[in-house]
């Protein structure tokens, strides 16, 4: 009787170990966490203005080079006709503005086409990236402006172009364009800005 | 008379006896072993019920820098004069051709048991609009996960990659994501026209990285049958130790049964000798 039941105090005691030692593993058994972070950016901005145009959307622009007045001539610049003779002068300012928010570096190329008279002669348009006390040139290649950096975020600059015809030059050609009545001899000047991000 | 009583050597007798008494001690000695662990592993489930009660969330204590802001993107870069060259308006992140960084995912087990976790970085690009990052991902032990020394491999691989891994007590590791937007990546056009649309709508990506970590419960990532710290260790060697214990006891007492079916067969109590019967 005695062993029996010292038997079953036994066995009671195992089962209690048993049973508080398998509770213990579970305490351990839901430990999770889950965490999550993440960061965003978005691309920086391209966009260029020459004037009120931004070039990397519509690349094009729009300038008006002989707008000028002189009261020396009857049909100036002032109309929707351009008319230029020996000794008018002008100037035309292109403003560009880096509007990217990164920096970016630009570049203008500038052409022209002079369309002769009956008698070969060209308008003798002299250009100058300086104005009257610099350095004027015959060929607007001549004033084309190199690789030039503007900051970001709205960095901006003006190129002004001056041209003149010469009030004293050769007579014989001047004359000569001047009695092609037909309105042949003539000046187109054109600009290709070109700009591009800088590492 | 009955004479059929055998007389046994007295030295056997004595040998029987020293016996009965060994196993006797060893009896109660186990019945002794088997209450103190019970007693033992009471505490130790008290104390772990005191710290499970503790916490209002069951988490594991696994700390990573990833709980505050995740700087893997800037609003200003700088090229290798130290000029800035990328400026995001507004104080805003940006990226752009050029732009590259490099961030370091730091984890650390400040549990009191080893961890298993789950590493999973992913990309998000707000616009139907995909941007051309290149990525590389160095795992905790310094091999790629993604890309390698010479390779990087586009930003959409991400969301493929997922690392499981072990964290000891104590214990720590580093991930290292790199990203960059190559300069010549060999198709301005597009290029442009990401910044260009930039200017017009929101064009840009999440990276997102997520963490699952787990207790691990297993006796060897937690320093083996003895590691410190392991409550579930010990908890383990009283449940043997228990097990041993009933089985010395088991053996005594059926040893003790039929040592005393040999002395009186014909008696099933011990402390019942009164009820024999005479031939």
């Amino acid at each position: 009787m005695k062993k029996n039941k010292m038997m079953r105090v036994a066995s009671a005691l195992l089962v209690a170990v048993l049973l508080t030692t398998c509770a213990i593993s579970g305490t351990f058994a839901k430990y999770v966490s889950t965490a999550s972070n993440s960061d965003t950016a978005r691309v920086a901005k391209w966009a260029f203005n020459v004037g009120d145009s931004n070039i990397a959307q519509s690349n094009t622009f729009v300038f008006d080079p002989f707008s000028y007045s002189d009261s020396n001539v009857d049909v100036d610049g002032t109309g929707s006709e351009k008319v230029i003779a020996p000794g008018t002068t002008g100037e035309f300012a292109l403003v560009l503005t880096n509007n990217s928010e990164v920096t970016a570096q630009f570049s203008i190329n500038f052409t022209e086409i002079r369309n002769a008279s009956d008698n070969g002669n060209v308008i003798p348009m002299q250009y100058s990236l300086t104005g009257a006390d610099g350095t004027w040139v015959s060929t607007i290649d001549g004033i084309d402006v190199a690789a030039t950096t503007l900051a970001m975020n709205g960095g901006t600059t003006t190129v002004t172009i001056h041209w003149k015809w010469a009030f004293e030059g050769p007579d014989h050609i001047d004359t000569d364009l001047g009695q092609d009545y037909d309105g042949v001899p003539n000046v187109t000047i054109s600009a290709e800005v070109t700009v591009e991000q800088v590492g | 008379m009955n004479n059929s009583t055998v007389q046994q050597p007295r030295e056997n007798e004595n040998d029987r006896g020293a016996l009965m008494l060994t196993a006797k001690k060893i009896f109660w000695a186990a019945i002794a072993i088997l209450f103190c662990l019970l007693i033992l592993s009471v505490i130790l489930l008290s104390s772990r019920l005191y710290e499970y009660a503790k916490t209002d969330e069951r988490v594991v204590q696994l700390k990573s820098n990833m709980d505050d802001v995740l700087h893997i993107f800037s609003v200003q870069y700088t090229n290798a004069s130290g000029e800035i060259t990328v400026s995001g308006a507004d104080g805003q992140k940006v990226i752009a051709p050029g732009t590259s960084a490099e961030y370091t995912v730091r984890l650390r087990n400040t549990d009191k048991i080893a961890l298993d976790y789950t590493l999973a970085p992913g990309i998000l690009f707000t616009s139907e609009h995909k941007i051309p990052l290149l990525v590389r991902l160095i795992g905790c032990d310094g091999n790629y996960l993604l890309g390698d020394a010479k390779t990087w491999v586009p930003v959409e691989q991400l969301n493929t990659l997922t690392d499981v891994n072990t964290l000891g007590r104590g214990e720590s590791v580093e991930y290292v994501f790199q990203w960059k937007w190559p300069f010549e990546s060999g198709d301005d056009q597009t290029d442009t026209n990401l910044g260009i649309l930039a200017g017009t709508g929101d064009v840009g990506l999440t990276v997102t990285f997520t963490l699952h970590a787990e207790a691990n419960t297993s006796i060897e990532d937690n320093g083996g049958f003895f590691g410190s710290g392991r409550f579930e260790n010990v908890a383990l060697l009283i449940f043997i130790l228990a097990l041993i214990a009933a089985i010395v006891i088991l053996l005594i007492s059926v040893f003790r049964r039929r040592d005393q079916d040999q002395k009186d067969p014909d008696s099933n109590d011990e402390e019942s000798d009164d009820t024999a019967t005479e031939a």
